[in-house]
């Protein structure tokens, strides 16, 4: 099982393009994007913002940063069991004396720790966002990010067991992952200082429904309350949401991983 | 010869990506992230809004200006700045800091009385001082305390009033609003009120003139304390940390302290 995971988290991190994916997501949505929107959310009058958070947009944007390079590597892992697949790897371990759940829960986990590593990339970029951590916040975060990876890689399985080559695969960023980042509440809030009835006025109600049905909205507002201390719905749903996921996630994927 | 994955060397690509992809990031957290602070550099000045009184942190006095003015002297004088204060008179007036009417154009900062809330944080950052702000209670020596006081208030912008004017319903006080400092004194001193509310920097300054009056905080369940900050116009991050870096610098050597007792502030916990 060590074997399976060492050999998942050495090839992720010994392959620079990967490594790159990591580094140019957050540069882009943090420096470029942070300081190309900075003016059009500072305050030119007081009393008079665009967006009345706490926070500035830098900072609410910094932990959904986090999500999305999580995201981006978690479900793109699974491209890893196409070419296991493909190229006989899965069938040789899946005739190993170690049991299947034992042998997906390595992939998962080796597909999870790279997630995280490249979540905790980021985290170095919390003095750009004026963001001060203290190592509990960060060791919470960690841990955070570790939970949401798990269910995002074994969300990953999923759909690697539907799709048999790496093609078919590739659409999933453009129509499963930006989708699924853009309708979280990660570029711009539900204003907290409206009622529901009032975002609703503010934003098209399909919106803020897609918002409210998205899983990834309550993992972003988690990380939030965690790095920044702000959370747009009660802090507990965000944590017993990714723990649950992962779990169902998990079940799924292995029904499937047996079945192939 | 071993395969190359039970090499012991075969975390040595990934402790150099990890490594150098770590370093980048790190230089990178290191780019300005907004032209606020480069903006004043170039100009030389840094200009700040301030009320025409608000003691301890503004007094009016250009000997003894005031706690949060001698503040952003010091900060501006370390970073190699002029300070250039701007007295809104709107400030001291009015509770709600929209009527303030304040912008980028009048000043950099803002102090003298910049409540460090939530709500605040909603329109400015805010870069806490350490003060310790909240209504105190002015009146005369001789008071005989009475079941229905007559209470005069002075209002004070940043400081809770709709806890306090919960507590003077419930107590079913008769309130007298004043406007200034001298209809404050003129309501006690004409026994119009017997006792008097008011900003504990201002009851306490007020107290400190007259022999026939005592000051002190006005204690009451739901009354709490107010902790002050100076404010930046949100998006203005480098600004802001060069400020909060300069009264780092000054709580370390110990200049922070001593403003702090010269104004007669508590020092910070």
């Amino acid at each position: 099982m060590y074997g399976i995971w060492l050999r998942e988290v050495v090839r992720a991190l010994r392959d620079r393009g990967q490594i790159i994916g990591g580094v140019s997501r957050p540069l882009i949505w943090l420096l470029v994007l942070g300081i190309g929107l900075n003016p059009y959310f500072r305050g030119e009058v007081y009393g008079e913002v665009r967006v009345v958070l706490p926070y500035t947009y830098v900072q609410f944007l910094f932990p959904a940063v986090i999500v999305l390079n999580i995201m981006y590597t978690s479900i793109l892992f699974a491209v890893s069991v196409i070419w296991d697949r493909q190229f006989g790897f899965l069938r040789e371990i899946l005739v190993s004396p170690l049991p299947t759940p034992l042998i997906l829960l390595a992939k998962i986990l080796g597909g999870s720790t790279i997630a995280t590593v490249h979540g905790s990339i980021v985290l170095i970029l919390a003095r750009f966002a004026d963001i001060s951590l203290m190592p509990g916040q960060i060791a919470l975060a960690l841990l955070a990010m570790f939970c949401l990876s798990f269910t995002l890689t074994a969300f990953g399985v999923i759909l690697a067991n539907r799709v048999r080559n790496f093609e078919g695969f590739g659409v999933f960023s453009n129509t499963l992952i930006l989708p699924l980042y853009f309708t979280s509440s990660s570029v711009f809030p539900l204003d907290p200082s409206l009622s529901r009835t009032q975002s609703i006025i503010v934003y098209p109600e399909w919106l803020v429904a897609a918002m409210r049905i998205n899983p990834i909205t309550y993992a972003v507002d988690f990380l939030r309350g965690i790095l920044i201390g702000f959370n747009q719905f009660p802090a507990h749903i965000g944590p017993t949401l990714i723990l649950l996921l992962g779990l169902v996630f998990f079940q799924v994927a292995l029904f499937e991983f047996r079945r192939t | 010869m071993a395969p190359r994955f039970h090499s012991p060397f075969r975390w040595r690509p990934v402790v150099i990506n990890v490594a150098v992809v770590s370093l980048l990031m790190f230089g990178l957290s290191y780019v300005p992230a907004d032209t606020s602070l480069s903006e004043i550099q170039r100009r030389g000045t840094l200009r700040v809004c301030i009320p025409p009184s608000r003691p301890p942190l503004v007094t009016g006095d250009p000997t003894y200006p005031g706690f949060d003015v001698a503040l952003m002297l010091e900060l501006s004088e370390s970073m190699g700045i002029t300070l250039k204060t701007r007295v809104v008179s709107a400030m001291g007036a009015d509770f709600n800091p929209r009527n303030w009417r304040l912008s980028r154009s009048q000043c950099d900062v803002i102090a003298g009385g910049i409540v460090d809330s939530e709500e605040t944080r909603g329109f400015l950052q805010t870069l806490p001082t350490d003060v310790q702000m909240g209504w105190g209670v002015i009146r005369p020596n001789t008071l005989v305390p009475e079941p229905r006081e007559s209470v005069a208030v002075l209002p004070a912008p940043g400081l809770d009033r709709l806890a306090l004017s919960q507590i003077l319903r419930a107590e079913k006080a008769d309130v007298v609003l004043v406007r200034d400092e001298a209809a404050l004194i003129a309501a006690l001193t004409t026994g119009r009120a017997r006792i008097g509310l008011a900003d504990k920097g201002i009851a306490d300054r007020l107290a400190q003139d007259r022999t026939d009056l005592t000051s002190g905080w006005f204690k009451a369940e739901g009354v709490t304390r107010q902790s002050f900050a100076l404010g930046f116009w949100k998006g203005d991050v480098e600004l802001r940390r060069a400020f909060a870096h300069a009264l780092s610098d000054m709580d370390e050597d110990g200049r922070l302290d001593d403003l702090r007792s010269e104004y007669g502030l508590p020092a910070a916990d």
